[in-house]
């Protein structure tokens, strides 16, 4: 196949002989028509050939151009492209700034369209307006920026996974997150972490912010189809800076600041609270006066831990919640880049450092990246680029994942500060805490729990002119991921007591190439214009994993697992995946008025049976550009207005490896020999998740950009949905992997940008964007007897006519202010209660943790100098739940002797007549604080996402010492937060699936810059 | 000019001709096809192992049912130390969290199914090694349909209703109905027969750790002795007696043999060792310690033994103190700190004193006799009459923390005790309570629309 492609090519390279025997030379001089100044970097083009050049510094041009040219294009990024015919040997043009953007392009990951020649709804951010938030990966830095883009952080932790939604949800079982392309190659993006229990290691956090030239996100299917089976949730294209002709520029940042929790969290009880609410339960327990109630504990031998408390320790108070805190944690980073060129080549270098530390004490996150881009024309007609990107990234991986004694998180909130952190001696740690929570100050400084990821991008591709209007482009990429992780628990204090100290080192190498070819056919007559594109792309993915553990080290202080001396294991793999596909691309306009749109793409994947391998991905797409028409050439306000709809299928095979086949599992052991047995039914019927997608948008720009935006309404249909289908765990299995069930996302974007002051002095500007979401979940599995298989887990459900994962739980009736007990309504909705938890019933409370809207609001001001943003994101329609409320709220004992509570149970009721939420404290278990709408919240919140601000220094400043352009800045991240329902008081930033966890919260910043240009 | 146009529609035709591509095959390193792949003996007692495997898991005889018959009755107490445990001594168990015995179970039903449905002549080997092996398979899938049926059946709670048994690993019914207790016991009984009549003794294992003919009618002896099948129990018990492979472990060898693999007294036990165990999730970390820790021990326990009893003496039960806190623990059961002993699951004293109920119920004349065998070698007083009370308090004497506590209070007809009110919280339900089963999981609930589930819990 691919022998033939090459013959092909080189018949065509024999007929490469058309050589003009006349050429002319044409000169001039560009220049900035409101300034006059030269403008060097100015491309000019014979218009239909790939004849071209730059202008110099001095703005002036000299080109030789083919006798049958017509005109000359002449254009630059930020300016209004021109077009002159060619009447003499000498053009000067003057080129004025471009406010509506029109000529803008976008980049679309396997081809780059001008923004009128888009039929989609595709969003496009500079790097540059990404580059200085202080994350630590930069899918983090687009929140509120984006309309239809969520992005939510389970985790504060530095270096975790953001779940990121476009437009809804579309999956139950398989992965919801987008695609991402980087420089035209899709990119693997997965978590790294040595252990599911800790925090989440994303591979994207290995990317420097500061590398990125742009971000696009792909809504819809005229984008995303060509993407196909990948594409259904979605697409961020990431392009990074390449170099650009002139003179040598440097670029240096520097930003150092502190962090702290976005938000304050809960208070918890203190040890006079917890001794009072323990008194008081004995009391209400077993009717002993509060009085008595202390030496009652003694004598029946309750529990020691209140006498230790007050005889042995006076009453000392633990407080662990600060001293778990590391305030004000540090965050660095420097980067510095260089790009230049020539005519005929140009480069870009930058090498970047990036240090983070956690909001809690023993975390931390560093990166070292760097970055080199080399293009060359070896001729007119073949131009050649590689472009490498490698970066170190470690990470201090928190057991966070759920509620762990070794959790520091969780230690703020449930070690009793009863417990002393240090002996009397106020230094030494103390190791014989009585709690099951383990003193984290101590395994925090005396274990080892490293990630640590390595990863290398090339991407190289050739780019040959055959003849005038077809372009070949063979690309060759990969993706080389090294991940380690080392944990060594301790043998003195914490899980690694009870076997003499533990370790597991394990090291993943992921191995990913691509290798695409393409041409391209570009064909113009009149008023016609015809682009074409076959694309053929190969992409190989292969994972190694190694790890070994180990138990019972002879000494302190030796982490590394030569020392472990018994239950030494072992253990190995490798699985791949491939991928081969077909693409087909058509773009037509006329007269820049109206435009079509065609995709097509033939995709094979190895993850389905050999039957249902290959599947076919298409779109269609048409525009009218309503501003180009006569009729609207006298409306001068109308800069640009154009109607724009698509409609396509793309697909989705985001499942795990190996699903369809019927496995035997081969590692496990029985009496010192392989245990064989049957893990997995697999299905050979199994294939694509389907997408259908309509979407319909306007553009507008009126009063010379000072209003523009775009309107546009999606309907995605998604079918034939991967569904780990339950089945009756009678047959020994949980699940069969299905393509059944349905889900419908709907919903509508706006954005609206206006330049409401545009003064040379004083520029001040609003944008604003939001989208809705509203997903309904339209067919699932059924079982034998025709009904839905309902998917219900303690605290949410997916069936027919209910957003994805809704909330369905117990609803809760309040206190007995009779006698303090907790009630839930016996039919889950209203009317008769009842005080046994296990009575009531569930029922459907409302909403899922889908946002229905979110939305954005970005404003800028420049005035002589000065500038200023201000970012708000706001996140509603949705609800949010407290998990491990079961322990945080509970009014027995875990609350005042094992583990410890927040400080709202001291609202507890007390006496008959006491009207509250809390219910009365017990000596015991109690089921009140359980899984009910008690702990369910609205949460809706507003955020500040950015506040900035900055100064750029006058040139005569600058110039002093060198530099072109000097900015100082200030930069608050996340600074306030308002949350609509006053009773949550988790940060209101949870994860895709609506659940406050036990995980660091996430972070606000302040951050002091300092760019230089030079 | 048209020469090219022709050229690069050859290509565009080419690029999308070739779209069957066969080189994206995936790679299989840790598994196998299971269709072809059960060729030869090796490979089906690789599966036997797998079966016997999935019954060490901690939800099932890696530890939860032992706890399971230990904390619902007057034995135990769970206190609350990691919150283990915690809704099955209150007797409250919730739909959403009783499905991790339900599942272990019928794991091992599905393996046992697997070998059960191999035709025997298309694999190469000895084939009365090979027979050997699908009788361990029918005793297993019985072992694990009574365990079940004694964890979520309706037999003690008021009703008549008992367990889906599964007799096929490939999915023909997806949505099995529950049978009747009655349709559940003859059903595990033919199991049983079945398994046995494929067994011989020659071909038992070398080791107690793999299913033996002496598994299965130990199974059996329980089996009828559960139903109140005095004969069946009889004959059973009486035939592993009789068989003198196993002896009663003497009284100064009693702590010991809880450290001992393979010991004389051992039927059945599953293997564990330094480097392949449950680790925290077993049952010793379940019994003490200051992590876990969950399960102490209830003073009227301790109460009933004799003073010289060695099922009594501190090496047994004794005081653990933790956080200056004295609690009284299984210190002798399930004993070693690196979790490497292997799980009791049938001894040969549970099978004499099957025998001596028997007795007792037949109103046989040599009951006294068999009764007293084991306090004889336990530094106990002997017993001076046969009475069914005696049988059971030699039971739970015997056979504390093995898990066996709430089937002897169930089987009797008994409401549960209540000896402390404050450690116990179950509040001592009535016999008949449809607490005294579990709920049917709720995910089973959701996956089979023919489930029916148990009253109280719907």
């Amino acid at each position: 196949m691919k022998f033939v492609c090459v013959l092909v090519l080189i018949i065509l390279l024999l007929h490469n002989q058309h050589v003009n025997a006349q050429n002319f030379i044409i000169k001039g001089k560009v220049t900035n028509f409101e300034e006059g100044a030269p403008i060097p970097g100015v491309s000019v083009v014979v218009k239909g050939s790939g004849v071209g050049t730059i202008t110099n510094t001095a703005g002036n041009y000299q080109i030789e151009i083919p006798q049958n040219s017509k005109s000359l294009v002449f254009s630059f990024l930020g300016m209004k492209t021109q077009e002159i015919n060619i009447s003499s040997t000498t053009i000067n043009v003057s080129l004025k700034t471009d406010f509506v953007g029109i000529d803008e392009v976008v980049a679309l990951g396997y081809a780059e369209k001008g923004k009128n020649d888009i039929t989609g709804s595709s969003f496009q951010i500079k790097g540059s307006k990404v580059a200085d938030i202080p994350v630590t990966s930069v899918d983090q830095a687009l929140q509120g920026k984006v309309p239809g883009l969520v992005i939510s952080a389970p985790s504060g932790t530095p270096g975790t996974m953001q779940d990121i939604r476009i437009r809804g949800v579309g999956s139950i079982t398989a992965s919801n997150n987008p695609l991402f392309v980087v420089d035209g190659v899709p990119v693997i993006n997965d978590n790294f972490t040595g252990e599911s229990v800790r925090s989440s290691f994303s591979a994207l956090s290995a990317l420097n912010s500061n590398d990125i030239e742009s971000i696009t996100v792909l809504k819809d299917a005229s984008a995303t189809s060509a993407y196909g089976a990948r594409g259904s949730n979605g697409v961020i294209v990431i392009a990074t800076k390449k170099g650009s002709p002139g003179k040598t520029k440097f670029s240096a940042s520097s930003s150092v600041g502190f962090q702290n929790n976005a938000t304050e969290g809960y208070q918890v009880l203190n040890g006079m609270q917890r001794e009072e609410l323990m008194l008081e339960s004995v009391h209400n327990t077993f009717g002993v006066p509060v009085d008595e109630a202390y030496n009652f504990i003694i004598e029946k031998n309750l529990t020691n831990r209140l006498k230790t408390w007050v005889e042995t320790y006076n009453r000392k108070e633990g407080n662990w919640n600060e001293l778990l805190k590391n305030k004000n944690a540090l965050v660095q980073n420097y980067d510095i880049s260089a790009s230049g060129g020539d005519a005929v080549s140009s480069y870009f270098i930058s090498l970047g450092y990036n240090n983070t530390e956690a909001t809690l004490v023993g975390g931390g996150f560093q990166r070292i990246s760097g970055k080199f881009n080399f293009q060359h024309d070896f001729s007119q007609k073949v131009k050649f680029s590689v472009n490498m990107m490698v970066s170190n990234t470690r990470q201090d991986a928190f057991l966070e994942q759920s509620l762990y004694f070794g959790g520091q998180n969780a230690t703020r909130y449930f070690m009793s500060p009863w417990e002393q952190p240090y002996l009397t001696d106020g230094v030494t740690l103390n190791t014989a805490a009585t709690s099951s929570f383990y003193n984290t100050l101590y395994t925090l400084e005396n274990d080892v729990y490293k990630n640590d990821l390595t990863r290398g991008i090339l991407n190289s591709f050739i780019e040959w002119k055959i003849i005038s209007n077809l372009v070949f482009k063979t690309v060759y990429a990969n993706d080389y991921n090294v991940a380690s992780f080392h944990n060594y628990q301790n043998r003195v204090h914490g899980d690694g007591k009870a076997e003499g100290g533990t370790a597991i080192q394990s090291v993943t190498r992921n191995y990913n190439w691509v290798s695409q070819n393409s041409l391209n056919y570009i064909f113009n007559t009149g008023n016609h214009s015809l682009a074409l594109k076959a694309l053929m792309e190969y992409q190989v993915n292969n994972y190694n994993f190694l790890q070994g553990s180990g138990e019972k080290f002879p000494a302190d202080g030796l982490y590394y697992l030569s020392a472990a001396s018994s239950n030494l294991d072992a253990n190995a793999g490798f699985n791949d995946w491939k991928n081969r596909s077909y693409l087909g691309m058509l773009n037509y306009n006329f007269s820049r008025k109206y435009i079509a749109d065609f995709t097509i793409r033939c995709e094979g994947s190895s993850l389905f049976a050999p039957e249902n391998r290959f599947g076919n991905f298409w779109s269609a797409g048409a525009a009218w550009n309503i501003s180009e028409e006569n009729f609207l050439q006298e409306l001068n306000f109308i800069d640009n207005l154009r109607l724009r709809a698509s409609y396509g299928l793309s697909g989705s095979s985001a499942i795990g490896i190996n699903q369809y086949q019927a496995l035997l599992g081969y590692d496990k052991s029985y009496a010192s020999e392989g245990a064989v047995y049957p893990r997995q039914i697999g299905n050979p019927d199994l294939t694509w998740e389907k997408n259908n997608n309509l979407n319909a948008g306007i553009d507008y720009a009126f009063f010379d950009g000072r209003l523009k935006g775009s309107f546009a309404w999606y309907n995605k249909k998604t079918y034939d949905l991967l569904q780990r289908v339950p089945v009756s765990r009678t047959i020994g299995h949980e699940s069969i992997m299905m393509n059944l069930g349905g889900m419908l996302n709907k919903g509508f974007e706006a954005v609206v940008q206006g330049e409401l002051v545009r003064s040379s002095d004083f520029k001040f500007s609003i944008g604003f964007n939001m989208a809705t979401v509203n997903n309904e979940v339209t067919a699932l599995a059924k079982d034998a007897a025709g009904n839905d298989i309902n998917i219900e887990d303690r605290l949410r459900k997916v069936a027919v006519g209910h957003p994805v994962y809704g909330w369905y739980m117990r609803k809760w009736a309040g206190v007995n202010t009779e006698n303090g007990n907790a009630q839930w309504y016996l039919n889950g909705k209203d009317g008769e209660v009842t005080e046994n938890y296990y009575a009531a019933g569930k029922e459907w409370q409302g909403e899922s943790a889908i946002p229905k809207i979110t939305a954005g609001l970005l404003t800028h001001v420049d005035f002589k100098g000065f500038f200023a943003d201000i970012n708000l994101y706001y996140a509603g329609g949705h609800k949010v739940y407290e998990d491990f409320s079961f322990l945080t709220h509970h009014t027995g004992f875990y609350s005042f002797s094992f583990y410890n509570g927040v400080d709202e149970l001291m609202d507890r009721w007390q006496k008959p007549g006491d009207i509250t939420t809390v219910p009365k404290v017990w000596y015991g278990t109690r089921d009140d604080a359980r899984e009910s709408t008690r702990f369910l919240f609205e949460g809706d919140y507003v955020r500040v996402k950015d506040l900035v601000f900055g100064t750029k220094l006058p040139v005569k400043w600058s110039g002093k010492i060198g530099c072109e352009i000097i900015t100082l800045s200030v930069r608050g991240t996340n600074l306030f937060t308002l949350v609509k329902d006053n009773g949550l008081k988790f940060d209101p930033e949870v994860g895709a699936d609506g659940l406050t966890r036990m995980t660091t919260p996430p972070v606000k910043s302040l951050v002091f810059g300092v760019n230089l240009i030079f | 000019m048209k020469v090219i146009y022709i050229y690069i529609s050859v290509v565009f035709v080419l690029l999308f001709t070739a779209c069957t591509d066969s080189d994206l095959e995936p790679t299989l390193t840790n598994e196998k096809d299971v269709a072809t792949n059960i060729k030869n003996l090796e490979d089906l007692h690789g599966i036997a192992n797998g079966m016997h495997d999935r019954f060490t898991v901690y939800t099932y005889y890696g530890r939860n049912m032992q706890i399971y018959g230990e904390v619902r009755s007057d034995n135990c107490f769970a206190n609350g130390n990691s919150g283990r445990f915690v809704p099955e001594a209150q007797m409250t168990v919730n739909p959403d969290n009783s499905n991790g015995p339900w599942e272990a179970m019928y794991a091992v039903i599905a393996s046992a199914n697997v070998i059960i449905q191999q035709d025997l002549n298309n694999i190469s080997g000895d084939m009365l090694k090979l027979k050997q092996i699908a009788g361990q398979a029918y005793i297993a899938r019985a072992m694990a349909h009574f365990d079940l049926l004694r964890l979520y059946g309706q037999q003690h709670a008021g009703g008549t209703l008992g367990i889906p048994y599964i007799k096929n690993y490939i999915i023909r019914d997806l949505s099995p109905v529950r049978g009747t207790i009655e349709e559940n016991r003859k059903a595990i009984f033919d199991d049983i027969e079945t398994g046995l009549s494929l067994m011989t003794e020659e071909n038992n294992p070398k080791t107690k750790q793999i299913i033996s003919t002496f598994t299965g009618f130990a199974l059996k002896a329980r089996l009828a002795l559960y139903f109140k099948e005095w004969e069946k129990a009889n004959a059973a018990a009486q035939t592993i007696v009789s068989s003198g492979k196993f002896e009663i472990v003497e009284a100064a060898g009693f702590v010991n043999s809880w450290k001992t693999k393979n010991s004389t007294n051992s039927i059945f036990e599953l293997a564990a060792s330094g480097t392949d165990n449950l680790g925290i999730n077993g049952l010793q970390y379940i019994y003490r310690g200051p992590s876990y820790g969950d399960i102490e021990v209830l003073d009227d326990l301790k109460s009933v033994f004799d003073e010289n009893d060695v099922r009594n003496n501190p090496a047994m039960i004794g005081f653990e103190t933790i956080a200056g806190k004295q609690r009284l623990r299984n210190l002798g059961k399930y004993p070693s700190s690196d979790f490497s002993d292997n799980i009791a699951l049938m001894r040969f004293e549970e099978m004499v004193l099957i025998l001596a109920e028997a007795k007792v119920e037949l109103g046989e004349p040599d009951a006294l006799e068999v009764l007293n065998l084991i306090p004889a070698k336990r530094n106990a007083t002997l017993y001076t009459e046969a009475t069914k009370a005696n049988v059971l308090l030699e039971r739970r004497k015997e056979l504390c923390f093995e898990g066996f506590r709430f089937d002897d209070l169930a089987r009797t007809g008994n409401d549960i005790p209540l000896v402390d009110q404050y450690r116990q919280t179950h509040g001592g339900p009535k016999y008949g309570s449809y607490k005294y089963a579990f709920p049917i999981p709720t995910v089973e609930m959701n996956a089979n629309s023919n489930m029916v589930q148990n009253d109280g819990y719907k």
